[in-house]
């Protein structure tokens, strides 16, 4: 079932980022301890980066879970405030991150990242699709948890 | 390659599931739509799906002319989302009320439904309904367009694949059809309603919806005993609805 559930979101992710038209997209959730979670990405970049937030504790997706708000990075290797430099050193070729909060009901759940190898200005129409396609995420994960419910829950997906 | 982490999953979704129980794939499924709408900013969308004899009916659209778009189309047969389910490929139309592939459509559209853009949703490989969005206004559809739309059909894809995981193919088919069957009691309720009460379809609609959320019902069970087709149960006054 691992398999299935991972499978599922992978594709969905993949879908994502080709809508989006951005180079990756990777999801970072909320786990039983408030800590947010690299989950998965499109490519080897999107692990990079989601690795590097949870183990410097900031990044874009940080502060977007700290405020419940979209956060838009043009350069994440400029200098703070612009910029998350020690964060963007582990992962080099991204450069352009739109940090969507996902919000299930009233309650902040996780991150879905947007990013792109070159710089890019996340204008307001960007802004609004990444919103809606955070809500499509929601949706997907509220059917995979309502899978694994339906399933029992022995801890296995 | 994508990369998916087993373990930080498991952890997140044991988040996910606490107090959950759950809601059913129509109804993600038309909060799939409702979002597909805001994305693309398109007029509306609809979902339709096909039925064991491959008979396409509509199952959700996001307003009443979407509505009167997909019952068109099961009505007649024939449309552009009836022709991308039977070609399993994209369809498209600058004009549905011009185009002459479907001469008997426009008499039964809503006189605002003008492009319409129809993608198959696909599982297993094998088309099962199509995603539909149309434009107030006729539209030249590009390619991103329709290559977009394939995108969120995939999507939708997977919403279908993760609940067959979970309800067994019989169950995700039944809940489906359900939900086919009763559009003709809703749509009947409504008609109703917008007489008696001289509303829209939407208000109609909208208030059959919320009256039914309320009661914490189905809405084709308050549509059906509206209609008198069912012994009426806790509904003091079916007017009430709206």
């Amino acid at each position: 079932m691992t398999s299935d559930v991972s499978s599922v979101l992978e594709n969905v992710l993949v879908g994502m980022a080709d809508l989006f038209g951005v180079d990756g997209a990777a999801l970072m959730l909320l786990d039983g301890q408030d800590r947010l979670r690299a989950v998965g990405a499109t490519d080897d970049d999107g692990v990079s980066l989601e690795s590097a937030q949870e183990s410097v504790g900031d990044g874009p997706a940080i502060e977007s879970a700290a405020h419940g708000d979209l956060v838009a990075i043009h350069d994440l290797h400029a200098a703070s405030p612009l910029g998350f430099p020690h964060v963007a050193v582990h992962a080099l070729p991204v450069h352009s991150v739109l940090s969507v909060p996902l919000v299930e009901g009233s309650e902040l759940i996780g991150v879905l990242d947007f990013y792109a190898r070159a710089g890019r200005v996340w204008d307001s129409a960007e802004a609004e699709a990444g919103s809606c396609l955070g809500e499509l995420m929601v949706i997907v994960l509220q059917v995979l948890a309502e899978t694994r419910t339906e399933r029992g829950q022995d801890g296995q997906l | 390659m994508t990369h998916i982490d087993p373990e930080a999953l498991v952890a997140s979704m044991r988040r996910l599931q606490k107090d959950r129980s759950a809601t059913g794939i129509v109804h993600h499924l038309e909060r799939i739509v409702q979002v597909v709408d805001r994305l693309f900013g398109y007029s509306g969308a609809g979902l339709m799906f096909a039925e064991e004899d491959r008979t396409l009916r509509y199952l959700f659209a996001t307003d009443e002319r979407g509505r009167s778009l997909e019952r068109a189309q099961a009505v007649m047969a024939q449309g552009p989302c009836v022709a991308a389910y039977a070609g399993d490929t994209a369809v498209t139309t600058v004009d549905v009320r011009e185009d002459p592939r479907w001469p008997g459509l426009p008499d039964l559209l809503h006189p605002e439904v003008r492009a319409v853009a129809g993608v198959p949703i696909r599982l297993g490989g094998v088309p099962v309904g199509t995603l539909n969005v149309y434009q107030d206004q006729p539209h030249d559809w590009q390619e991103s367009d329709t290559q977009a739309l394939h995108a969120y059909a995939h999507v939708i894809e997977q919403v279908l694949v993760a609940s067959i995981e979970a309800d067994e193919k019989a169950v995700l088919a039944d809940q489906l059809q359900y939900a086919l069957d009763y559009r003709i009691v809703i749509e009947r309720a409504i008609g109703y309603l917008m007489g008696k009460h001289d509303l829209t379809a939407s208000q109609a609609f909208t208030g059959l919806r919320k009256q039914a959320r309320d009661s914490r019902r189905k809405v084709s069970e308050l549509a059906a005993e509206l209609l008198g087709e069912q012994s009426a149960r806790n509904v003091p006054n079916p007017d009430h609805v709206v």
